[in-house]
């Protein structure tokens, strides 16, 4: 509770303080800056673990799914971070690779145009997508397709599954601003921001939304911080 | 073409042509044994035209009869004292080996009903009895919606949602469940028919209908009385049939 | 052959179309009376009846269809005409072809405007792989193919629908799905045709598990090899059988369920349904089909029975009970027609049941009713089973001639009723909750019948003297 408390009043203090810094200046014209995203969680980690009865010499004999995983001071991992208002961000293509009967990464980050999805596990897995901005997919991707390249040309968080392993679970988010994924130590770096004011959004699989306006330096690292509440 | 003339070659012409359009201009193809029967009377009449007078019955055998004795026809003879009884071998082998088939289920689709059943614990009259929700007209299509929810989560496994008979149970039972889109089903039965058999189901036939082959459950255990007559009335809503009314001084059956 | 049917689908979809005037007005009037009652009033398959049934109710308002002809998501018209025409095998939806025309057309775009945002995009039609008719080398690919795939993670080896990721499928409603058991085809959602089969494994199945293969397979023409195989595990249409032949043997019959004796038998196909008479009622079994060979020596008479089961189970005695199956017989041949109640008697009639069940092996019951089973005390009856990709294959056996009014003696040239019930322990059947059947026909051969070869010769001397009688006969009177 107190730690909240200090949280929050820090944010206010560095946010009171970036708008009075910044607020008279016109929007970054020339050169963006840095936003360091620090994304906290107060509830403990959440893992399913279950026993694998197929492919074992893939996928081993035990397999997790981690819904909320929390590192070191309370940070919270696999958040997505974006300024989803920036535009002309630089393209970033998207890349999943099937490694060990788990999507890897677990949260990934692109911006509208290709994703790549590798099979390196030498047996069946189908790319099973739950997108409805973009059209929904269920390939099959045999061992011998070791490569797949799909489109996503539309702004969406998109759910990967693949049947054949039910506890594999990942996310794609198509940004077309700049974005990111937080770390083990739930901190995201979102580089070249245009200065100015700018909407930073955080998403989380099970946690959910969040969004703030920063003020952004050109040239300058502004830090903030955010707290995901447990649903 | 004066062999047309002959009286044999157009009893054997009628008879061929007879059996050409019984067994081919017939769709669904009759079975056998009606082929059989058929063939069997328009050979009878075949044979009172060709004797209906004695020039004309002499010239019918006359063929035969050269077939017989006159010399010059001793080979097509000796093959048919060879190839007839050949044939008629070969007749009774298919008859031997043929493998038998299930012995057919004889059973009273619509037996007479009961004057009375015991519903509950109370007698209950189905002879002269009618449907009481008919009494109230503006009501019916309420009715008629409750026996559809009544019909869709009960009896379309075997009845089917077209209420013909055709649900996805059906063709694993014998007898097949009742066709309501049929003409010959609860369009010639009393609404209170239908109670009795959706009451008493199977078990409650009589057994001039097998009722330990009926798959169709007893409903009174299920069902309440208000609920079948609302099934009933969604059976002839839904296939657009009219039950048969009671006559004056009738007591039960057909 | 099939080809032109393409061929002519694609002309009548090209030329007719604007001929089919869709009301989607006169859609709703037709939907109300004969689609509600299981899709529900809003299209959300949440109609009165929706809870019953499995698989579920289509959901037209997320707009996602299982059978299409499309690469997208948005199915063609005739897609939709199709399915209410020929309805989907294998599950609840029966075929509408007893409806006018008109009225499928109707329904197709009554049906449409409950996921409006789907049928903006416009269908984009598959383009199957030239078609490769069915050949021994092709099959051999398919079945190349098959493996390299790994259609067995969902279908099993054998394709029976018993591959090791059965138990987690769900479709994107969140209801469990079981994948299609390839040796039956005439449970095919989406039709038994070969091309039919060719667009499932091409495109996929919308909504549920099943991934398209199209880019997925080695060369395009393998979608072909992969139809042909599948057609290849088993027969068009179950071909019901009415009656059981025992074939009469005179050696002793093997134990073992796998031996060669038995594959020389014709198998008699019966099909099951569910129990929905008593509780609990069982709308959706898990096992349609037993196929049933027997034999008979002069001592004793052996069944040999198989039907598909995705998985062996002994049970836990909770969620799951010990798989089994049962055949059931009149303790004594009744006098005419008449015979005990089907359901496994009642308390005046009983009935003598030879069952086997997983774990305790073969058992001979009195049956009194389906919750009240006796087993009969000191029978000889015995079995062996065995379990392999997903079907049971199993030998009873028992002397013919039986002690005490409880169990039926087996009489040669006798027809004998039978009924058959069959339990799924594994999708939690037990007791009431089973498949069954109503009475049909067992009968045993007669011993090494020499009729089919006596009779015919007789016969035939006996035309032979008769027309050689009737010939002097009349040379006689000609020559007077």
């Amino acid at each position: 509770m107190r730690k909240t408390f200090v949280a929050l009043t820090a944010m206010a203090l560095v946010g009171s303080a970036a708008m009075f810094v910044a607020g008279p200046r016109l929007a970054g014209a020339q050169g963006g800056g840095t936003v360091e995203v620090d994304v906290k969680y107060n509830g403990a980690p959440v893992v399913e673990k279950l026993k694998v009865n197929k492919d074992t010499e893939k996928c081993g004999t035990e397999t997790a799914i981690e819904k909320v995983v929390v590192g070191s001071n309370k940070g919270l991992a696999n958040a997505v971070v974006s300024a989803p208002n920036t535009k002309g961000a630089k393209p970033v293509k998207g890349m999943v690779d099937q490694h060990g009967c788990k999507f890897v990464p677990h949260v990934s980050v692109m911006t509208p145009g290709e994703l790549e999805l590798k099979n390196s596990d030498d047996i069946l897995h189908n790319i099973h997508t739950y997108s409805t901005a973009n059209p929904a997919i269920n390939k099959a991707q045999p061992k011998f397709k070791k490569v797949m390249t799909e489109k996503f040309e539309k702004p969406e968080i998109i759910k990967l599954t693949c049947d054949v392993h039910s506890w594999m679970q990942g996310w794609v988010a198509v940004v077309p601003g700049i974005a990111a994924v937080t770390d083990g130590n739930g901190v995201a770096k979102l580089e070249n921001v245009p200065a100015g004011k700018q909407k930073i959004e955080v998403w989380h699989e099970t946690l959910g939304k969040q969004d703030k306006d920063v003020d952004v330096k050109a040239g300058q690292t502004t830090k903030v911080t955010f707290e995901m509440k447990g649903k | 073409m004066s062999f047309l003339r002959s009286r044999f070659v157009q009893a054997v012409l009628v008879l061929v042509l007879a059996f050409v359009i019984l067994r081919f201009g017939i769709r669904p193809p009759a079975p056998w044994s009606v082929l059989t029967l058929y063939m069997a009377i328009i050979f009878m009449a075949v044979l009172i035209f060709v004797s209906s007078d004695r020039d004309s019955w002499r010239d019918f055998i006359s063929p035969i009869w050269s077939t017989l004795v006159r010399p010059e026809r001793r080979v097509l003879r000796t093959v048919l004292v060879i190839v007839l009884p050949l044939l008629m071998g070969y007749y009774a082998y298919t008859q031997a080996a043929a493998r038998p088939q299930a012995p057919p289920e004889l059973r009273a689709v619509h037996p007479a009903p009961p004057a009375s059943i015991q519903l509950k614990g109370k007698e209950f009259n189905i002879s002269g009895a009618e449907n009481p929700l008919r009494k109230d007209a503006a009501r019916l299509k309420e009715h008629a919606a409750k026996g559809g929810e009544i019909y869709i989560r009960n009896c379309v496994y075997c009845h089917g949602d077209n209420l013909d008979g055709k649900g996805h149970f059906a063709p694993g039972f014998n007898p097949p469940p009742a066709n309501f889109q049929d003409p010959g089903t609860i369009a010639m039965l009393q609404e209170a028919y239908l109670f009795w058999r959706i009451a008493k189901g199977g078990p409650g036939l009589p057994k001039e209908s097998t009722p330990w082959n009926s798959v169709m459950p007893a409903w009174e255990d299920r069902l309440s009385e208000e609920q079948i007559w609302q099934v009933i009335i969604y059976l002839y809503e839904a296939t657009g049939q009219q039950p048969r009314r009671w006559e004056a001084g009738e007591h039960g059956g057909h | 052959m099939a080809g032109i049917r393409i061929a002519a689908a694609l002309l009548l979809l090209a030329g007719a179309a604007p001929a089919w005037a869709q009301d989607a007005n006169a859609g709703k009037a037709v939907y109300e009376r004969k689609c509600l009652l299981c899709h529900g009033e809003k299209g959300d398959g949440k109609g009165p009846s929706a809870e019953l049934l499995l698989p579920k109710p289509r959901d037209f308002t997320r707009g996602l269809y299982k059978i299409r002809s499309t690469v997208n998501k948005t199915p063609t018209d005739q897609d939709l005409f199709r399915i209410i025409t020929e309805g989907m095998p294998g599950t609840s939806m029966p075929a509408w072809a007893v409806l006018p025309e008109k009225d499928r057309h109707n329904l197709v775009a009554y049906i449409k405007s409950f996921a409006p945002e789907v049928f903006k995009e416009a269908p984009k039609k598959l383009e199957l792989p030239k078609e490769v008719s069915s050949s021994e080398a092709s099959i051999k690919r398919g079945k190349e193919m098959f493996d390299a795939i790994e259609c067995h993670k969902c279908h099993g080896t054998e394709g029976r629908g018993d591959g090791p990721s059965r138990p987690e499928l769900k479709d994107e409603w969140g209801h469990p799905v079981a994948p299609a058991n390839l040796t039956k085809r005439w449970t095919f959602r989406g039709g038994r045709a070969r091309t039919e089969i060719a667009t499932r494994l091409a495109n996929g199945v919308l909504g549920t598990p099943m991934p398209a293969f199209l880019e997925a397979v080695e060369k395009p023409e393998d979608i072909w090899h992969l139809t042909n195989y599948i057609v290849s595990l088993g027969p068009d249409s179950p071909q019901p059988a009415t009656l059981v032949t025992v074939s009469a043997v005179r050696d002793a019959i093997p134990d073992d369920p796998g031996a060669d004796f038995w594959k020389k038998i014709t198998p008699s196909n019966i099909l099951l349904e569910g129990q929905v008479i008593v509780d609990p009622r069982n709308f959706n079994p898990a096992i349609d089909l037993v196929s049933v060979r027997a034999a008979h020596n002069d001592k004793e008479i052996a069944f040999h029975l198989t039907w598909d089961d995705p998985a062996e189970s002994k049970g836990d005695g909770k969620a799951t009970f010990p798989d089994a199956i049962a055949l059931q017989f009149a303790p004594q041949q009744p006098p005419g027609t008449e015979r005990p109640y089907f359901l496994m008697g009642d308390a005046t009639d009983g009935v003598y049941l030879l069952r086997w069940e997983q774990g305790k092996g073969v058992t001979e019951v009195s049956a009194h009713g389906p919750t009240k089973l006796a087993p009969i005390p000191g029978g000889e009856a015995a079995g062996k089973a065995v379990f392999k990709n997903g079907q049971y294959a199993l030998v009873m056996k028992r002397p013919l001639a039986a002690a005490g009014a409880e169990r039926p003696t087996f009489r040669p040239g006798v027809f004998t009723p039978v009924a058959f019930q069959a339990w799924d322990g594994g999708a939690g059947e037990t007791g009431p909750k089973m498949s069954l059947t109503s009475w049909y026909y067992l009968r045993l051969e007669e011993p090494q019948s020499n009729r089919k070869f006596v009779i015919p010769p007789v016969v035939a001397l006996l035309t032979f003297a008769v027309l050689g009688m009737i010939v002097r006969a009349a040379r006689s009177r000609a020559i007077q």
